[in-house]
């Protein structure tokens, strides 16, 4: 039986194709050419002739994946199965922070091309780590039937990697924008911004540990957007870029550097 | 009907916050809704380049707001690339991510991670490419005063827009395909069902070729002094394909699909013939296949006065009458029945159709030789007409299936009033331009109306009619704006809204809001 | 010594990936295909008009010709791969994907090779432009696809490419088919007619 979703496709086949010899023919084409690809005679316009002659293709083989499959009906499916309900053809999966964090990867990359080779390849490794971990997060959602026991198996796995690199990764950024923001000060912004980071820091530190029912959730929070003010203000100071530095003394070697507030 | 009810099963700390519901979310009513309200939020961005350059068109004689022809090439090519790919189809993809799997009887989209993922990389693609364009990037300009690094941006910009629409598109097609439910078959789905299938099949094979065009220019732009694909002064020749007869279509073939479905539920009656509807649609999706129209590739006869370009362009047309004549019958059998209803989305729906069949008669003439009309804005006012009802659709379809996809109601006089506003707006936009067209006013105009010739031709009367009709544009569009955040403050829906017979609106939707991917619990939205 | 038991995950239906990558894969093949239309289209008119198209010399069949068997052979070491989860040979099923990742490695190790050899400035004309994004846009194509099958193997080893998910493989399977039938083109179409 020629099924609806076969009928769709394949009827776009056929008319694909018949607009590829229309075209052809209709274009200079020559001998048989439009109708045996370009093995006899020519095709006429190119553009045109190879684009629907892919097109064609293209929706054969949908027609072709929509009949092998019966338009993967619901009864047919059944029937593979066995069962007289299949399974839903997408079970609930909760939030997820890969679509998200893969698309940034994205950007970086595609933003890297232009800007800055570093830029791209961090953009391809957070491609690679986002593709491990949506991988690992799909196997584990289809290791058992417990959903439980799925969550702690991926936690088990992933945990010991994902903390040490997230950790390095955090600590190297945040250490590279605050380099920034210390280079791009003057001398004596620079003790200063240093200073308040570190009084911030502590203070921020005191409070918490003097109020360990403090909610999570402000915790989180605040180191979050500690975190974000941080990069932004290095981003910023690392376009601005850094302030001018004047070597003193003269000579190869035997001077020291000062830096110019 | 779908207001999201408190998670019992978590408290405190557990309960994921508002941003990060957000930005985690694989519930496809929430991307849905992240793709609609993205859409609107590009549109009237876009509606304020095209008022800019229509304002400029009022008197081009200084340049007196861009400054100079490329500024103003700029804005206008952004104009037409974000109101198509930036708005109108990432609504009308909201729309199918929300409504589609309801209809075909899934509890959600398929490849829900993926889905998400590909509205993330066509939300910061759109980023890139409005930034491309603000830094005297975009999409090539006559004089080539561009910056190229900006322009390679932009390319890759637009490079994960089609990326991400790709992406969203198989996530739809894959559930229309397999998430149908026990007795669905595909000859039975709804038409918006239906119409989002033919069109995104076409967008499947079609906007990959716009990548590949993009592509094959950022490569020669960023290898060397470019000379053959990414020379400024031909880059938009090779991308406006995309953006003109007959691939448009393309892009406004659901509109149908949502005119088919709020016709027979506001007449009370059934279609006439549902299967002759699926074949005219799927028909029109054949002939709105327009990668091959590609003039900068031209070799011998111009494609666009090829037989192939003329037929398709004159085929089209009795097609969209056949739709509108099926629209018309349903309404026409249940007219006089007391329990025929006529609600805002049933007038916008059918307009749009009318639009529609406005754009294609221009896209015929445009076809016709003699009349000359290839390069003059009579194919902005196609584009203008074309583009025009499908953002009615959309519009009409956000009305329609709004309660189901918010939870709430919205103001539906408010929302009918800014559909009115787009609709005066696209009238007044593409009847000038169809009548400067005819006069003789290139697409782009460029430079100084007076040094071509314009003065008291009319064409500057014209001009400030179209200017007027933009104002309108925009206006509408912020109204839908207003009205989908009044939405969002607006009464708990009751339900089944309009008392349809498809199946999203008896199925209850079901929003996951917990953080983790394993052990949430779906969280029942309560009816 | 105790042992634990769970209940296996409910069963993926049928169909859906495999559907899913021929609607992706849909995609792919078409921007070949827009590639393939400009780049015939202009060497038909560079041909009509009488001008070189590629340098004397600088397409050479050999390793086009060697690129071609490694991908035909992945197509088969691929089936080898379909066919073994199907019948739940895990072992089997292993090693005809890592053999068909090793080719896929193996065909972008030539190109870049034969691309460092011939020293053929992208910017020489409109048809090394066509060239190096034709092949580079395939190259990607196959390390997608290398990536995808380290993926499906990350998954295999944990236990999943059985029968049960035989789908995992089949969808993997038909997008590296794709991306040997586009080698074909570029082969036919670059390699020979040059």
């Amino acid at each position: 039986m020629l099924t609806t979703g076969f009928k769709l496709w394949f009827g776009f086949f056929v008319a694909a194709f018949s607009a590829a010899v229309f075209a052809g023919y209709t274009s200079g084409a020559t001998e048989t050419g439009p109708i045996s690809l370009g093995w006899k005679g020519g095709v006429g316009n190119h553009v045109t002739y190879v684009l629907f002659v892919v097109a064609a293709a293209v929706f054969g083989l949908l027609g072709i994946v929509a009949v092998a499959f019966r338009d993967a009906d619901s009864e047919s499916v059944a029937e593979v199965l066995g069962v007289d309900t299949p399974p839903p053809a997408q079970t609930q999966v909760g939030s997820s922070i890969w679509p998200v964090l893969g698309a940034l990867g994205v950007a970086t990359l595609v933003v890297g091309l232009v800007v800055s080779s570093a830029l791209f390849v961090v953009g391809l490794l957070i491609l690679v780590a986002v593709s491990l971990e949506w991988t690992m997060t799909n196997w584990s959602e289809r290791a058992t039937g417990d959903p439980e026991v799925n969550s702690e198996l991926r936690e088990r796995l992933l945990r010991p990697v994902e903390i040490p690199i997230l950790a390095l990764a955090g600590i190297g950024v945040l250490v590279l924008a605050m380099s920034r923001v210390l280079l791009a000060s003057s001398v004596n912004g620079a003790v200063l911004v240093a200073g308040a980071v570190g009084v911030c820091v502590f203070g921020a530190a005191f409070v918490f540990s003097r109020r360990p029912n403090i909610s999570r959730r402000l915790v989180s929070t605040t180191l979050i957007l500690s975190c974000v003010a941080v990069l932004v203000a290095g981003i910023v100071a690392a376009a601005t870029g850094e302030r001018e530095f004047h070597q003193q003394g003269g000579g190869s070697g035997g001077g020291h550097v000062e830096v110019d507030g | 009907m779908t207001e999201t009810a408190a998670d019992t099963t978590r408290t405190g700390d557990d309960v994921p916050t508002a941003l990060e519901a957000a930005v985690t979310t694989t519930d496809h009513l929430r991307i849905g809704r992240a793709w609609i309200a993205s859409g609107v939020l590009f549109l009237v961005a876009s509606l304020v380049a095209g008022l800019l350059v229509s304002l400029e068109r009022m008197d081009l004689s200084g340049m007196a707001v861009f400054g100079d022809a490329d500024s103003l090439f700029r804005f206008w090519s952004a104009y037409r690339v974000g109101i198509v790919l930036l708005a109108v189809v990432p609504v009308v993809i909201g729309l199918a991510t929300a409504v589609a799997p309801l209809q075909v009887g899934a509890s959600s989209v398929v490849f829900p991670r993926a889905a998400a993922f590909g509205f993330w990389v066509w939300a910061l693609g759109a980023a890139i490419t409005v930034a491309g364009f603000l830094i005297d990037g975009g999409l090539g300009t006559p004089g080539g005063t561009s910056r190229t690094d900006a322009v390679a941006l932009t390319l890759l910009g637009l490079l994960m827009v089609i990326g991400g629409i790709c992406c969203a598109t198989v996530c739809i097609l894959t559930t229309i395909v397999v998430g149908r439910t026990a007795g669905m078959t595909l000859s039975r789905v709804p038409l918006f069902v239906w119409s989002v299938l033919v069109a995104g099949s076409i967008w499947l094979v079609t906007l990959p070729v716009l990548a590949a065009n993009a592509v094959l220019i950022y490569v020669d732009l960023a290898s060397r002094s470019a000379v053959a694909f990414g020379a400024e002064d031909t880059i938009w020749e090779q991308l406006s394909w995309a953006f003109s007869h007959p691939q448009v279509y393309a892009f406004a073939l659901p509109l149908v699909g949502i005119a088919g479905d709020i016709v027979p539920v506001a007449a009370r009656r059934r279609h006439g013939s549902h299967q002759a509807l699926l074949v005219l649609t799927a028909l029109l999706g054949v002939l709105s296949f327009g990668a091959y129209a590609q003039a900068a590739f031209d070799v011998g006869t111009p494609i666009r006065e090829q037989a192939i370009f003329v037929v398709e362009a004159f085929l089209v047309v009795p097609l969209v009458l056949l739709v509108l004549f099926g629209l018309v019958d349903t309404l026409w059998r249940g007219a006089g029945s007391r329990r025929t209803r006529m609600p805002a989305p049933l007038y916008l729906s059918v307009l749009s159709v009318l639009f529609l069949l406005a754009g294609t008669v221009l896209g015929a003439l445009r076809a016709v030789a003699p009349l000359d009309l290839l390069e003059r804005s009579t194919t902005g006012a196609q584009f203008t007409f074309t583009i025009g009802a499908a953002l009615l659709a959309a519009m009409a379809g956000t009305l329609w299936w709004g309660d189901l996809i918010v939870g709430r109601v919205a103001p539906q006089g408010f929302g009918l009033a800014s559909a009115l506003a787009v609709a005066v707006g696209v009238e007044l936009v593409a009847v000038s331009d169809m009548i400067s067209g005819f006069m003789g006013l290139a697409d782009f105009t460029g430079g100084d109306l007076s040094g071509a010739g314009y003065p008291g031709s009319g064409v500057n009367v014209l001009n400030t009619v179209a200017f007027v009709g933009s104002v309108h544009l925009l206006i509408g569009a912020l109204g839908w704006l207003v009205t989908g955040v009044v939405r969002f403050k607006g009464a708990r829906s009751l339900g089944d809204t309009w008392g349809g017979h498809t199946l999203e609106w008896t199925t209850e939707t079901v929003e996951v809001t917990s953080e983790s991917p394993l052990l949430d619990a779906a969280v029942e939205v309560g009816a | 010594m105790s042992s634990l038991t769970f209940a296996p995950a409910v069963p993926n239906r049928p169909r859906t990936l495999v559907i899913g990558s021929a609607l992706a894969t849909s995609g792919v093949l078409m921007f070949f295909g827009g590639l393939f239309a400009l780049y015939f289209a202009r060497r038909a008119d560079a041909m009509a008009w009488g001008m070189e198209w590629f340098p004397e010399g600088a397409i050479r069949l050999p390793p086009g010709g060697m690129n071609m068997a490694t991908m035909a052979l992945s197509a088969i070491t691929m089936m080898w791969a379909v066919y073994s989860v199907i019948n739940d040979d895990r072992i089997h099923a292993y090693l005809a994907m890592t053999i068909t990742a090793v080719m896929g490695v193996a065909m972008l190790n030539q190109t870049v090779f034969y691309f460092n050899d011939i020293a053929l400035p992208i910017d020489h004309s409109e048809a090394t432009t066509f060239l190096y994004v034709i092949v580079g846009a395939h190259m990607a194509m196959v390390l997608v696809g290398v990536l995808w099958l380290g993926l499906l193997l990350l998954r295999a080893l944990g236990g999943q490419d059985t029968s049960r998910n035989r789908d995992l493989v089949s969808a993997a399977a038909l997008y590296w088919y794709a991306a040997v039938a586009v080698y074909m083109v570029i082969w036919l179409g670059i390699y020979i007619t040059k």
